[in-house]
């Protein structure tokens, strides 16, 4: 029992929900107990959705050592395809459709560019960024496009009992799913093993460019319905859409404990990461820092937390070695 | 353990010394009460010349307001000399929500702060960093803060969402620099704007009066008029358009050309002087330009370019927005090229909004009912157009100073020269 | 069977992205009027020397195996830097010293996070995007830091030219020259490849990691610092919003070029092609007057396309090589 005790907490979960209960309880004082009001917890659980779907698309990549910069073009490419064709007449759910078949390509591009004609990841990925935002902007003709479906801005922008966002329920019921598929089944396991080393794991049996295909779709397809949920929320589909959101994904994702080739961490330790990184910026605002230290302060918690995490990790290691 | 507690430690203290660094808005209310008394006799006695001094006021919006029937006197609400004492009521929180970092928000938080201190409010502020969700986020995180009332300063494409949003929440605000129409063009919300268009207009106008000074007669042939565009911007877009229409009007027979910025996704000088080296290089067949730039990083870097070419006494710049043209000037730019820019006083914006939106707090208006005298037929809400000055060489160093005279006619939140 | 000098630079890595920037080059010459001019020629030359000179540390730090992902905001905060010292009196030349000390001291930063604390390059750079931007706008207001006309020496820094050649280019091939020939034939330089290239190898090699990286951080930093300062006196003035896409611009333009993103391969001949090609092309969209969203796809697009023909000349490379073996 006392055994089981101390691995739990000497996990990587354990320390970052530490530093995230340690954030809740220091700025519930500072900002005299407006934090942990209802409203605002509220307005924190809508933040997260976005961050949530972007993360999981960049945290499965890194853990099969890739990344994906074209997030950003491809989340604003879904959206735009979506609200065009809801404006020109079709119902929701095919609209939705055929901007994650739009999105899905965009993802079938990358994989090929990085498996089959062995590009750099990078180029491969900035280079799709660049073609999808075109689209977009031409798609839009530089303008946005208003969401007008109900059923949509109902999601968008509608809590359950006035308290849960279905945002965020959305979001949620995908990270369970995910972190289901890492943990539990062949595939996942498979990810991780790719990660490590593809050409070993090739030789293992596995199939490393099939998977590679498969992730790339997901991150792309998992942009899209962050970029959908986003527009959803502002009711309309923004030629900015979510540009520049990339890194943000890559950020939770590694805050979470994923790096390139695997890492300890899993999706409960990016959506620990993501909350992290919420509550602080929500944290600020409340406290009414001047916004540029804002800025600066979100990168020196994004530091404070790596080095605590990094500390904690040398001291699991310095243990698990001088144990027995 | 040691090592937790002692990075907790930093952290608090980071944080700590930041928030006592934004804590010093907190303690204005103690800096108000010794001005309130002057304060409350300079309010009364204009009130006496209220609709006279309107009349003469520089802010007087373009527009014909509805005339006054004399059956009804519509009571004019919402401007500098309302007849309020401010200093009678607990200070209002609101809060100035942006979209992005910029010298332009920058300058109006300084306005706002000042005006706060005449007027008795206090003034927190929003910067979505250029995302929409950040936006709408940062309004709810604003209500649950408990401001009073909101300056929404916010990207025209999701503009509705973010007003619908503030309904909602019942929040009072008013809309800076864009306004919000619905299909047919009735106005939605009260906003103070300019004239994009006609910041467009108006520069060419200028120089379209000038142009035989520095010139002499020229062949229209030789001429050709450069669109600096950032055409996802549809406030951007609008004063483009202006500056077209106007140069196809004065200058009948002239080429025009328009780059758009979106190519280089910077809204910095880098990318102007790339756009005008680039495309001026490619058309050695014009011998005279006239470069107008939706923004003024842009014009920035026009300028730059221009100041390396042979004759750069032949190329002509000009652009809306007032908070680089004066910095250049001031740093001893001669003027050659880039001569004049549609000003936009920050106090021309910042002190109608900040009247209208007392007013609205205070309930002697609401969002439809202000500025009702100026109200457009057919619409909701009043679009308050502000007058613009035409900043030049002459007047950048003074040109707000008669509007701040109106607020604060003895110069109390002056900054120190 | 050695194959000749001809056949050799045939199969070069290189040959491919030069043909086709000679290819991008000849077409916008021929199609756009005025674009094989001494005045667009001179303003492609400028408009290369932020990624180009942001490139040249980048490029370093690649081949070492680590990443700096903020070096735009650095050499934003170095052009701040500058255009404070020199409003605060200080003459020139001793401001851009300071500035390059400034840099070293970020690129220390850096180092201090990847090397002495252990986190990833990527993450803390990324980081440090945040940090340094928000303290571009404490320090300025978000207003220009202007540089004052009587400074016009300094102008001429960033916009002067001797002969045909604009002083900042100038600048960005001499440090491209020399930090190729450190690459090329100091022993500093193969350990620097050794380090990229296997890491496990490098240390079995008795190569100390950590202390090349932290000198390639600092000197990544220290020329992204005086890269601004070169943009901020081309501008006359600094603000927060200068330079920052420079880390994307030259990752993209040395990648492209042949720099390998994981470590171990590559060259400042790779990085002068790649800023070239990228340069050129996006020049000669612009003049061409193509609709700009038409623009940013075929920006896209000639990445794609770049790497395709390099794609197809390293298969018939590896082909040719195959043959000889046997």
């Amino acid at each position: 029992m006392k055994a089981k005790l101390r691995r739990m907490t000497n996990s990587k979960l354990f320390t970052l929900t530490l530093l995230l209960i340690v954030i809740i309880v220091i700025f519930e004082i500072l900002s005299k107990g407006k934090l942990l009001s209802f409203k605002n917890i509220r307005s924190i659980l809508q933040s997260v959705s976005v961050v949530t779907f972007l993360a999981i698309g960049c945290g499965m990549l890194l853990m099969s050592g890739n990344t994906d910069l074209s997030l950003g073009g491809v989340g604003t490419l879904g959206p735009m395809v979506l609200a065009f064709c809801i404006a020109a007449g079709l119902p929701w759910y095919v609209a939705l459709i055929i901007a994650l078949i739009s999105c899905a390509l965009c993802g079938l591009g990358n994989a090929l560019m990085v498996n089959y004609l062995n590009f750099p990841t990078f180029i491969a990925t900035i280079a799709m960024a660049s073609i999808s935002q075109g689209i977009a902007y031409l798609i839009s003709g530089g303008k946005n496009i208003d969401m007008k479906d109900p059923t949509l801005n109902f999601i968008g922008t509608k809590r359950l009992f006035d308290f849960i966002p279905y945002t965020f329920i959305i979001a949620m019921v995908a990270l369970v799913i995910y972190a289901i598929i890492l943990r539990k089944t062949k595939f996942g396991r498979s990810i991780l093993l790719v990660g490590g080393n593809a050409e070993a794991s090739r030789l293992a049996g596995l199939k490393p460019k099939k998977i590679s295909f498969i992730l790339f779709v997901n991150a792309s397809c998992m942009a899209c319905l962050a970029g959908s949920l986003m527009c959803a929320r502002v009711k309309t589909a923004t030629t900015a859409g979510l540009s520049g959101s990339q890194f943000t994904g890559i950020t939770a994702a590694i805050l979470g404990g994923i790096s390139f080739g695997g890492g300890t961490g899993g999706m409960m330790g990016a959506l620990v990461g993501i909350f992290i990184l919420n509550v602080f910026n929500n944290a600020m605002q409340l406290v009414g820092l001047s916004s540029y230290y804002q800025t600066v302060m979100s990168g020196v918690l994004l530091l404070v937390a790596l080095i605590y995490d990094k500390i904690m990790e040398n001291n699991r290691m310095h243990r698990a070695i001088t144990a027995k | 353990m040691k090592k937790l507690i002692s990075i907790l430690l930093v952290l608090l203290l980071v944080v700590s010394m930041c928030a006592c660094g934004s804590g010093s808005s907190d303690t204005k209310p103690d800096e108000t009460p010794t001005p309130a008394q002057e304060d409350t006799d300079k309010e009364t006695t204009p009130a006496e010349d209220d609709k006279a001094e309107d009349a003469e006021t520089p802010e007087e919006p373009a527009e014909t307001p509805d005339a006054e029937t004399p059956d009804e006197v519509i009571e004019k609400v919402g401007y500098y000399d309302d007849p309020v004492d401010h200093f009678a009521r607990d200070p209002y929180t609101f809060c100035y929500c942006y979209t992005g970092p910029g010298a332009l928000n920058d300058n109006m938080i300084d306005v706002f702060h000042r005006l706060g201190k005449l007027y008795n409010f206090e003034l927190d502020e929003m910067n979505a960093n250029n995302s929409a969700d950040n936006y709408v986020q940062g309004v709810e995180v604003e209500y649950n803060k408990g401001v009073d009332g909101l300056f929404i300063d916010c990207d025209p494409t999701y503009q509705a969402r973010v007003v619908e949003l503030t309904e909602e929440l019942e929040l009072p605000y008013v809309l800076l620099f864009n306004y919000l129409t619905d299909e047919n063009g009735v106005n939605l919300a009260p906003a103070v704007v300019i004239d994009q268009s006609r910041s467009g207009r108006d520069t060419i106008q200028w120089y379209a009066d000038r142009y035989q000074e520095y010139w002499g007669d020229i062949d229209m042939k030789d001429l050709c008029l450069l669109n600096l565009n950032y055409s996802t911007n549809p406030a951007f877009q609008e004063r483009v358009d202006g500056s077209r229409e106007q140069f196809e009007k004065v200058f009948p027979g002239a080429d025009i050309i328009e780059v758009d910025g979106v190519s280089s996704g910077s809204l910095n000088a880098e990318a102007g002087y790339d756009l005008t080296s680039q495309t001026i290089s490619a058309h050695p067949e014009y011998k005279y330009w006239i470069i107008f730039a939706c923004v003024e990083y842009y014009a920035q870097g026009a300028c730059r370019y221009v100041e390396t070419t042979d004759h750069p006494e032949n190329i002509l710049i000009t652009n809306s927005g007032s908070n680089c043209l004066p910095l250049e000037f001031e740093a001893g730019y001669d003027g050659t090229s880039w001569k004049v820019c549609y000003a936009v006083s920050d106090i021309n914006y910042g002190g109608p909004a900040a009247m209208g939106l007392i007013a609205i707090c205070d309930g002697r208006a609401t969002e439809e009912t202000l500025w009702q005298e100026l109200k457009a037929d057919g619409d909701k809400c009043t679009l308050y157009v502000v007058d613009a000055v035409m900043v030049t060489k002459d007047n950048w160093s003074n040109f707000k100073d008669e509007v701040w005279a109106l607020y604060d006619p003895e110069g109390k939140t002056a900054p120190a020269a | 069977m050695k194959s000749s000098l001809f056949k050799r630079v045939l199969r070069s890595k290189l040959l491919p992205l030069v043909a086709v920037t000679v290819v991008v080059v000849a077409f916008f010459g021929i199609t756009t009027n005025g674009f094989l001019s001494a005045s667009n020629l001179r303003s492609i030359m400028i408009s290369m020397c932020l990624s180009g000179m942001i490139g040249v540390g980048m490029s370093m730090l690649l081949i070492s195996g680590e990443i700096d992902l903020a070096s735009g905001y650095e050499a934003c905060m170095g052009g701040i830097i500058t255009a404070l010292l020199i409003k605060a009196g200080i003459p020139w030349p001793a401001a851009l010293l300071i500035t390059i000390a400034a840099g070293a001291v970020m690129g220390g930063i850096l180092a201090f996070l990847v090397n002495k604390v252990g986190l990833m390059g990527f993450i803390s750079s990324m980081a440090m995007i945040s940090v340094y931007n928000g303290l571009d706008y404490i320090v300025t207001k978000a207003q220009d830091v202007t540089i004052t006309a009587e400074h016009a020496s300094f102008y001429s820094l960033g916009a002067g030219t001797v002969g045909f050649l604009p002083i900042p280019f100038i600048i960005m091939v001499v440090l491209m020259i020399i930090y190729g020939l450190i690459l090329y034939k100091t022993e500093f330089g193969r350990t620097i490849y050794m380090t990229g290239g296997n890491r496990a190898a490098a240390r079995l090699a008795g190569v100390n990691r950590k202390k090349i990286t932290s000198i390639l951080y600092i000197n990544n930093s220290a020329i992204c610092a005086l890269a601004g300062s070169l943009v901020a006196a081309r501008m006359h003035c600094a603000n927060a919003a200068a330079c920052t896409s420079g880390s994307i611009d030259a990752i993209t333009a040395a990648v492209l070029g042949g720099v390998s993103f994981r470590g171990g391969d590559g060259n400042m001949g790779c990085l002068f092609i790649g800023v070239a090609l990228v340069t050129f092309f996006n020049s000669g969209l612009t003049a061409s007057g193509l609709q700009s969203y038409w623009q940013i796809v075929v920006q896209g697009l000639l990445l794609v396309v770049a790497l395709c023909i390099d794609f197809v000349n390293e298969r018939s490379r590896q082909k040719a090589l195959s043959q000889v073996a046997i």
